[in-house]
């Protein structure tokens, strides 16, 4: 099990994950802890510097935006750590969150889903245990 | 330097912080600031072709009081 202290008056959970890449390159990003999002989301450009190729990849999905319906890839990142928590082959879909989200990509279902994961606002704590 | 002390210094920006010491956990606890900006993108286009170990982070609130926060995808 893996815990970490979050601030409950936040509109969001912002949380530290590990992106790993080809040839040991790792970019550490801010990312907003989200349940509902089915795909955990980083930035294009990120997942370019980490040696992915998000142009070439063949599954998109589509994305339903304040600004209309856009489509983006899905890359397979090797993996990604939160906590002490590491999952393999992570989907993820390549897209800029707006800059006044403040944090640089989200924590999805498909990371999350390998986990259980307690939220206690009242405490602030955040618990994920892999089972 | 001390990663929260950068982030205090460069309060509400953008940081690209080069990563030169973790804890026992592999998280990050030293860095060295390579670029401090207002603009996201900046900071999105200097880290492309670092190889290495690399904090990409925003130093301010999050969000801005006054807004609420969805994420659509």
């Amino acid at each position: 099990m893996s815990k970490t202290i979050f601030n409950p008056q936040s509109p969001i959970i912002e949380v530290d994950i590990i992106l790993y890449g080809e040839g040991g390159v790792k970019r550490r990003i801010k990312a907003a802890l989200d349940t509902g999002a089915t795909y955990t989301m980083i930035p294009w450009e990120i997942a370019e510097a980490l040696g992915y190729k998000p142009e070439i990849s063949k599954e998109k999905v589509t994305l339903i935006t304040a600004s209309g319906v856009e489509t983006a890839p899905v890359i397979e990142i090797k993996k990604i750590k939160f906590l002490d928590e590491n999952v393999d082959n992570v989907p993820v879909v390549c897209h800029d969150l707006p800059p006044k989200s403040y944090v640089v990509g989200l924590l999805g279902s498909s990371f999350l889903k390998h986990f259980k994961i307690l939220i206690d606002y009242r405490k602030g704590l955040l618990e994920i245990t892999r089972e | 330097m001390n990663i929260e002390k950068i982030r205090e210094r460069y309060k509400d920006e953008w940081l690209l912080i080069r990563i030169t010491a973790t804890d026992e956990r592999d998280q990050a606890i030293q860095g060295e600031l390579i670029l401090h900006s207002k603009s996201r993108d900046e900071v999105y286009e200097a880290q492309k072709g670092l190889k290495g170990d690399f904090y990409i982070t925003y130093s301010g609130e999050l969000p801005k009081k006054g807004f609420a926060v969805a994420f659509h995808e």
